[in-house]
This record gives structure tokens, C-alpha cells and sequence, in this order.
């Protein structure tokens, strides 16, 4: 049996005895922090209840509405019924499409949680637009 | 643009959590979470800011437009390689300079509203120059000020509190021309009511105007030329600043000039009017009712059967009482000449909807404050420097012989220039000041219900606009 760390090659028998506690320990503590395996899998399952938000039996949670929010809905019609509004991009499925091209990793933070500098410049710059309602009477 | 419509307080509440430790499968959670809403908020905001909140199909079917072509995905990908978000983010809004000044005007207006906005006239009787009184006093200081806005004299000249002397007349008459409200320098009702617009109003006004200069073109061309259809104005702009300008007349409310792009390619001198066929049925055929002869009087040809073919017909021969829109086998057209209805020129623009500019014997309608008229296309007040503008030096000379002849010629215009005729009810002039103008054609309403209903879908409650959509119009 061989384990890999840190990229190099470590033999059951090339570790002390009074080790293997330790070794368990920082085996168990590599698992729980590696966090590749489900971030994929969680991306995937929030674009999916995203693409189902339309379903009234959806549950109430509040991230999954607030994504939905973000998502162009249906195209309404011209007063007179005549033009359908053609959009420009779905973001549904733009969002899908930026994931998968990714590898469905994280873009915003690293998978340690950590911010990275384009989240800032984004939400910097949302702050600043010709904002209306929030003051509105 | 509401930064709630992006989800601010939701992506904060999750940037202060996704820090904490340990990173056990609620973390991580979040972390998608997260992620997930900071993209859509991105795409949401990139394609809200580059094409506006709405389709104007969903406001109106007159508005025609290709929107600019977004391409978020690919824009958002490459600004992740080559770490340039910023500058992706500075290309989303318009380019064009009346953009950057009216987002500028929504900056000041807003300071207005912080500092609790206009003071309220009372209402009252007219108030003309030499009167005096306690409502003079009231108005006199806001509107000083407000009149004063943009020019390089600043401060209010100096004056007695109660009296509508000189410097009060004037800047009624600079407020009125920048509400698009005749000049009199008169205190009336309607420059009262337009006084009285509170600045939460304004203020919604300016947002509607921004959302639709994100619908026009990226590319305008050098030359082009801006037609404002509230404003009754046409701009020829050379290098990004206006170097023309003229007064026009533009479709009734009921027969609107349409919204689009595109290029002007021919001066026709001498052109002959060919009667489109709603006009014929709508205000000729009623009168021909009456009176065969006023035919003749108004220069006007009856002909039938094909273009290439077609037959002259005696309009006192014909029963005008068996005709009807369903049974009118005749064309009508005005030849050449000074009572023409196109006048003498005639600009023909490529475009849909059989619009085009055009010279006009009734020069009396430029005088006019209101100037929506015309049964669609755009009357201008001085064809001739236009035509000479867009010729070009070398065909001058083709140019004036034409006009001294009375047959119809084409000349074309080399190379065509782009013309775009918007429907704006707020801008800013390249002075710096913020204009007004009546909504013509009903487009704030509706634009403000479409928008509503998009805040509907994003907040899932009626948007505080909602309100003020359910006011009337000040005038």
C-alpha cells in the first residue's frame, strides 16, 4: 500500500509507529479540507433547483431565489401582444455554459473560501451604477 | 439601476461567511452558493448596463432596434485569463458622450433630492412680468438657480424678493426652453406644472432615458445625425460634437415617427409626392367627396394601373361616393412645384417604414413650440444648408442646377450618412444642461410598467416605481 503526499511516496512501513496517529489525523483533515470533489457536485445541484425555480414546489431558500432573481425570465410581450422580446442571452443557461467550461470550478474565491481580486472589482463596480429605487418614496 | 437587482446585501452576507472556518460541507456550500450568484449578478449587470433592463419590445412595437451584440460569456472568460475585469466593466455602458452627461444630470439631481428636492409653488393665477406678491417670492430664489444651471454666470442676480422683473422673465423663458415649453417668459399653468415636477420624478425620468440610450447603436458613424423626436431637434454631429443643427417637425402621436438607425443615402430635388394610400383614403378622398375639383386646386393627379403604365384619370368623371378602402383602384401624386407637399427637397433615408425628410411649403409650423404634425415623416426647417452639408463641396454645383430646373433629380449621398432618430423625453445638450421634453408619444408610461414589471419578477413584489407609474403626466 502507498499513500502520496505532498508528491512524494510514503511506504506503511517507512512510518514510525508512534506516527500513524498523526498521520490518520492529517489523512482525515486532507479529506475534510480538499473540497474539490463536492464543490462540482454542488455547483451542479444549485444550477439545477436554479433551473427549476419555476416550480412552485420548490422550497423557500433564500440563495436559490436570490440566483433565480438574477436569471432573465420568460420574454414579455409588447402591449399590443405583437413583438416578443428577444433576449439577448439567457443567463440560465450562460451560467451553465461558464461553469462547464470551467470544469465547474469556483471563479470567484479559491476553494479555500478565499476572495479573489476580480469579486472585488465586480462588486465595486455594482455599487456605483445610476442606482434609483432604493431611495425611491 | 437598483444594486439590490444584483443581489448586494445577499452577496455580502455570504462574503462575511464564506471566510469562516472550518470549511465543513455548509462552507462549502456557501462557497457554490456564492460563486453561482456572483456570475449571474455579473451577466445580469453586464447585459442590464450594455442593452438596457428591457427589450423595447416590450415597451413599444415602434421602437427599432439591434441591440448591441453581448457576448458576456466569452468577454467574462477572457477577462478571468487575462485578469482585466475592470477593464471588461468599463466597456458594458455606452460609449457615447450623451450617456456619460445624462448619468452625470441623475448625479445632480439626486443631490437635489437629498437636499429635500424643489420647493412647491402654490398654485395660483398666470403671472406675467412687472407683477408682484408672495408666490414670486417663493419661486423666485429655486428658480434663479435652477435657470442659472449649466451656464457660466453663476448666482442669482440680484433683485427685489417680490417682483418679477428682468432676471425673473429670463430665466422663466431659459426654464420654459428647457422644458420644451414655448418661451413667453410667462408664469402659466403649464410652466407652473412643470415646475412642480417633484425631483423623485425627474429622477425616474432620467433612468428611463438612460435605459434607452442603451439601445442604440455602439457604432453611430462619423458623420451622423441624432434626430430627437420630443425635442423636435436635428443634430448633424461631426467628430462627436454637434455641428449642425435644425428645427423639424415630427409624426402626430397618432401617426408616429418611428424609432430606428439607419442611413441617409440621396437628396431628391424636385421630388413629386406619390400619396401614400392612408393619407388618400384619411384626409383626400373625404374632400374629394365634396368638391372633385379641390383636386386640381391642391396640384394632385389621379392615375391608375401599374407605375411603368399608368393612366391619368378626370377625377370629375370618377363616383368618389362608390369609393371606400376597400375599393380605391387609384394612386394620387403631386408633382413638382411650389405647392408640393415635400417641397423642393426631399432626403431619402434606407428604412422600413417608408420615412423620410423632407423640405415643406408650410414654413409657419417651425414656429411652433409643439411640432409633432406630420403623418410620420420629418419635416426640415432648412433643407437647402442640409442638403449641402451632406453633398459634400464637389456636387454644389450639381446642386443648384437642379434646383433651377423643375424636374426631379437624385443625387446621391456619398458616402451615406447614419442617421438615428430617438424618442428621448430627458437629455443633456453639449452645454452641460439638462433638458426636458412633453412625452409626444406615451413612451415614459409604458417604459416605466415594463421596468416595473421586470422589478415585479426580480423582487416579487410591485417596485416602488409602481407608484409613480400610476401618476398622470405632468402635462
Amino acid at each position: 500500500m502507498s499513500l502520496f503526499l505532498a508528491g512524494d511516496m510514503v511506504t506503511m512501513r517507512s512510518v514510525p509507529r508512534r506516527a500513524w496517529p498523526i498521520l490518520i489525523v492529517v489523512l482525515l483533515e486532507a479529506a475534510a479540507c480538499s473540497p474539490r470533489p463536492p464543490i462540482p457536485r454542488l455547483l451542479e445541484a444549485r444550477l439545477k433547483a436554479v433551473a427549476d425555480a419555476g416550480r412552485p414546489d420548490l422550497s423557500r431558500d433564500e440563495v436559490e431565489q436570490a440566483l433565480a432573481r438574477q436569471l432573465r425570465m420568460a420574454p414579455v410581450a409588447a402591449e399590443d401582444g405583437a413583438n416578443l422580446s428577444n433576449t439577448i442571452f439567457s443567463t440560465r443557461e450562460t451560467l451553465t455554459e461558464f461553469y462547464a467550461n470551467n470544469g465547474q470550478r469556483l471563479a470567484w474565491c479559491d476553494d479555500s473560501g478565499r476572495i479573489l481580486p476580480p469579486t472585488t472589482t465586480l462588486l465595486d463596480a455594482r455599487e456605483s451604477t445610476d442606482w434609483i429605487r432604493k431611495t425611491m418614496p | 439601476m437598483d444594486p439590490e437587482d444584483y443581489a448586494l446585501s445577499r452577496l455580502d452576507l455570504l462574503e462575511a461567511q464564506i471566510g469562516k472556518r472550518p470549511l465543513d460541507d455548509a462552507a462549502v456550500a456557501r462557497l457554490a452558493d456564492f460563486d453561482l450568484l456572483m456570475t449571474a449578478a455579473f451577466f445580469r449587470y453586464a447585459s442590464d448596463l450594455s442593452t438596457g433592463r428591457v427589450h423595447p419590445d416590450e415597451v413599444r412595437n415602434d421602437w427599432h432596434t439591434n441591440l448591441p451584440d453581448l457576448d458576456p460569456l466569452t468577454k467574462l472568460d477572457r477577462a478571468f485569463l487575462g485578469d482585466n475585469l475592470s477593464q471588461l466593466l468599463e466597456t458594458l455602458p455606452p460609449p457615447h458622450a450623451g450617456y456619460a452627461r445624462l448619468r452625470e444630470a441623475m448625479r445632480g439631481l439626486r443631490e437635489i433630492e437629498a437636499a429635500g428636492g424643489w420647493p412647491v409653488i402654490p398654485a395660483g393665477p398666470k403671472l406675467e412680468p412687472g407683477a408682484r406678491g408672495p408666490r414670486i417670492a417663493i419661486l423666485r430664489k429655486p428658480l434663479l438657480e435652477r435657470a442659472a444651471e449649466g451656464n457660466s454666470a453663476t448666482g442669482a442676480p440680484a433683485g427685489a424678493d417680490d417682483r418679477f422683473d428682468e432676471a425673473l422673465t429670463e430665466s422663466v423663458r431659459r426654464f420654459q426652453e428647457r422644458h420644451g415649453i414655448k418661451p413667453d417668459g410667462k408664469l402659466d399653468a403649464t410652466t407652473f406644472a412643470e415646475l412642480n415636477v417633484p425631483v423623485e420624478r425627474r429622477i425616474r425620468q432620467v433612468e428611463l432615458n438612460l435605459e434607452r440610450l442603451r439601445w442604440i447603436p455602439r457604432r453611430l458613424g462619423d458623420p451622423h445625425v441624432f434626430v430627437n423626436i420630443p425635442g423636435y431637434d436635428f443634430d448633424l454631429v461631426r467628430g462627436g460634437v454637434s455641428a449642425w443643427r435644425t428645427r423639424i417637425v415630427v409624426g402626430k402621436a397618432f401617426t408616429p415617427t418611428p424609432v430606428f438607425s439607419d442611413r441617409i443615402v440621396a437628396v431628391v430635388v424636385n421630388p413629386p409626392w406619390n400619396v401614400p394610400k392612408s393619407i388618400a383614403l384619411g384626409e383626400f378622398l373625404p374632400e374629394m367627396k365634396k368638391d372633385p375639383l379641390a383636386f386640381r386646386r391642391r396640384g394632385l393627379r389621379l392615375l391608375e394601373g401599374p407605375e411603368e403604365d399608368a393612366r391619368e384619370v378626370d377625377p370629375t368623371t370618377v363616383d368618389w361616393h362608390a369609393l371606400n378602402e376597400g375599393r380605391f383602384p387609384y394612386r394620387l401624386r403631386q408633382d413638382p412645384g411650389p405647392n408640393n407637399a415635400l417641397g423642393r427637397l426631399k432626403f431619402h433615408i434606407t428604412n422600413d417604414f417608408r420615412i423620410y425628410l423632407h423640405d415643406t411649403p408650410t414654413r409657419g409650423l417651425f414656429g411652433q413650440s409643439d411640432r409633432d404634425l406630420s403623418h410620420g415623416c420629418i419635416r426640415v426647417e432648412a433643407p437647402l444648408d442640409l442638403a449641402g452639408r451632406l453633398l459634400g463641396e464637389s456636387p454644389q454645383d450639381l446642386l443648384r442646377e437642379a434646383l433651377d430646373q423643375t424636374a426631379e433629380r437624385h443625387l446621391s449621398v456619398k458616402p451615406p450618412v447614419p442617421i438615428h432618430i430617438l424618442c428621448l423625453t430627458a437629455w443633456v445638450d453639449e452645454a452641460g444642461v439638462l433638458r426636458f421634453a412633453p412625452d409626444v408619444y406615451d413612451f415614459d408610461g409604458p417604459q416605466r410598467t415594463a421596468l416595473d414589471r421586470v422589478a415585479t419578477r426580480i423582487s416579487g413584489g410591485p417596485a416602488s416605481g409602481a407608484k409613480e407609474a400610476a401618476r398622470p403626466p405632468a402635462r
